[in-house]
């Protein structure tokens, strides 16, 4: 049975960093947009996903990605992709989501391009 | 010693008693048996365990995840008065944490609760089981002191036993229908598949071309295709819906019917793709998107023609020569047209007969062996660079081949489809100059 794990954690500049394991396909695709969705409903819409340590993403588990993002951008929010395996940003590359989505080497990188939130 | 003989010998209330005992689990059983619904279960339990104990009240409780506790059954007690007792640490400890049947005979003393406020003087407590977990508790009282002895704990143990059988037999059956309805949903969408695409292989003007596709026990959404372009060229197209089950086999439906409609419109595969995700995108569900590759076939200038959707990527061998082809766009409705447009890439590339261009889903590459290692594009590559095939049908029986020669027996979890393409000798030039006369400009 293939696994999956997704911890969210506070990141600076006011994001949130959801870290993904394991294999996120149709089964898993729900968890994390379940995830997704309490960290906007938090009033979170700085996200960071952290691809570390994840294995392999299928067809359904990309579509998470693309439910949300309108809604978050259109709150000045973004969702971030970071430190993908080679064989995952492959995925995303096939399908052309560099397009549609900033990717960075590092989660910090996807942090830093999140300008420092204003008091007002 | 008369005396104690007769002392031992069970008295008629006690022999009536028994038989309604045995009577009792024997009716258990089979309401157990005929019960689908766990709530007539527990209604009946309760009932049966009132008479045989001739107790003065019964009931049933779950636990749900979050600790919370459900009164499902009550005889001759109210389930909210059940419920607020449970607000009582002691009682809640008692009753909730016993992990064996259980006889309280001082109630009140227990818990530390004022009898005024308790009409429980003995009660029995019994765990309900099912798969190992605890789920909840039958519970029988009496309102007077020792109302309830060790052969009611027995009795009721007993009870307990059938009753977790009982629950276990409930969860096996609602997964044994869940699966009965998961293997419906799973025929209904293979059928769809099936009904949608081409089953015999086609013979174009300039190329033999030849396709199958083999549903995973998953059923993904792979559809392939032949179209004629308005021009009156042929081409092929493979394409793979995300996600899986009726929702991909419905939109691999809408597609059919978009591609149909608009191939005889298009110039030509990139025109067609782009055509297809203005009518499409926004019409799905937000996380659903199309990867889809379309190839013409240009006879009139010894040419392929391919546009991709981010799909994987073709592979063509001209003249010995094997390329992965990977021309830019993205998958359609990811993107509105503007930027999908924006994108979009057709490339244009020369073919002799012989070369040949292979199509494939993710499904391939992606096929994995027991070790889980995926077969990769590489095989393929150098499959269709290095063998000799003298039909399209050929070279897709030879990729199928090499695929489950890689999965060595192990589950297919996503469809297969493979589309190949055999270039050949123009087959009826007088056709073909007239097309040629009427043939658009290309590009998108």
């Amino acid at each position: 049975m293939s696994t999956f794990i997704a911890n969210a954690s506070h990141g600076s500049r006011g994001t949130r960093v959801i870290s993904l394991g394991g294999y996120l396909d149709a089964h898993t695709a729900s968890d994390l947009e379940q995830m997704i969705e309490r960290t906007i409903g938090d009033g979170c819409v700085r996200i960071i996903v952290d691809f570390s340590d994840l294995e392999y993403i299928s067809s359904a588990g990309l579509g998470v990605f693309m439910v949300f993002i309108e809604q978050v951008r259109s709150a000045s929010g973004d969702i971030k992709l970071a430190a993908m395996k080679p064989k995952v940003f492959t995925v995303f590359d096939l399908l052309g989501f560099p397009v549609l989505f900033e990717i960075y080497p590092t989660v910090e990188d996807a942090v830093g391009r999140f300008p420092e939130p204003s008091e007002a | 010693m008369l005396f104690s003989i007769l002392a031992a010998l069970p008295n008629s209330g006690i022999v009536d008693r028994r038989s309604s005992e045995v009577q009792s689990l024997a009716a258990l059983n089979r309401l157990v048996a005929d019960t689908p619904d766990s709530q007539e279960l527990f209604k009946a339990v309760t009932r049966y365990a009132l008479d045989v104990c001739r107790a003065h009240g019964a009931w049933a409780e779950m636990y749900g995840p979050d600790s919370s506790v459900r009164v499902v059954a009550a005889q001759l007690v109210r389930p909210e008065y059940v419920e607020a007792l449970h607000a009582n640490v002691g009682f809640r400890t008692l009753v909730r944490q016993a992990e064996i049947p259980q006889l309280l005979d001082t109630l009140e003393n227990a818990i530390g609760m004022r009898e005024a406020a308790l009409a429980m003087r003995t009660l029995i407590t019994i765990p309900l089981l099912v798969d190992h977990q605890r789920i909840g508790t039958l519970a029988v009282f009496s309102t007077i002191d020792h109302g309830l002895a060790e052969d009611d704990l027995a009795l009721l143990t007993a009870f307990g036993d059938q009753i977790s059988i009982g629950l276990e037999q409930h969860r096996l059956l609602q997964a044994a229908v869940e699966n009965e309805r998961l293997q419906r949903e799973f025929d209904v969408a293979r059928r769809i598949q099936y009904s949608l695409v081409p089953r015999k292989a086609a013979q174009f003007d300039g190329a033999d071309v030849a396709a199958v596709m083999l549903p995973a026990t998953d059923v993904g959404g792979d559809y392939y295709d032949y179209v004629t372009f308005a021009d009156g060229t042929k081409g092929a197209l493979i394409a793979d819906v995300s996600g899986k089950g009726i929702p991909a086999a419905l939109y691999m439906a809408t597609l059919k019917g978009v591609v149909l409609a608009e191939a005889r419109e298009s110039t030509g595969p990139g025109d067609l793709l782009r055509r297809i995700n203005i009518t499409l995108h926004g019409a799905m569900e937000r996380a659903t998107y199309i990867t889809m590759l379309c190839v013409a076939i240009r006879p009139n200038q010894g040419k392929l023609v391919i546009a991709r959707a981010g799909h994987t990527p073709a592979i063509v061998v001209h003249s010995g020569i094997v390329d992965s082809l990977r021309p830019a766009g993205l998958a359609i409705g990811i993107a509105p047209p503007k930027v999908f447009d924006q994108v979009l890439e057709e490339v244009s590339i020369d073919v002799a007969p012989g070369d040949i261009c292979l199509l494939t889903t993710d499904g391939v590459n992606e096929r994995r062996n027991s070790a889980r290692a995926e077969l990769g594009m590489e095989p393929l590559e150098y499959l269709a660079a290095e063998g000799s095939f003298e039909s399209a049908a050929a070279l897709v029986a030879q990729t199928i081949a090499l695929a489950d020669a890689h999965a060595d027996g192990a589950d297919q979890h996503d469809d297969l489809t493979i589309v190949g393409l055999v270039i050949t000798d123009r087959q009826n030039n007088e056709t073909s100059s007239v097309r040629q006369r009427m043939e658009p400009s290309y590009g998108v």
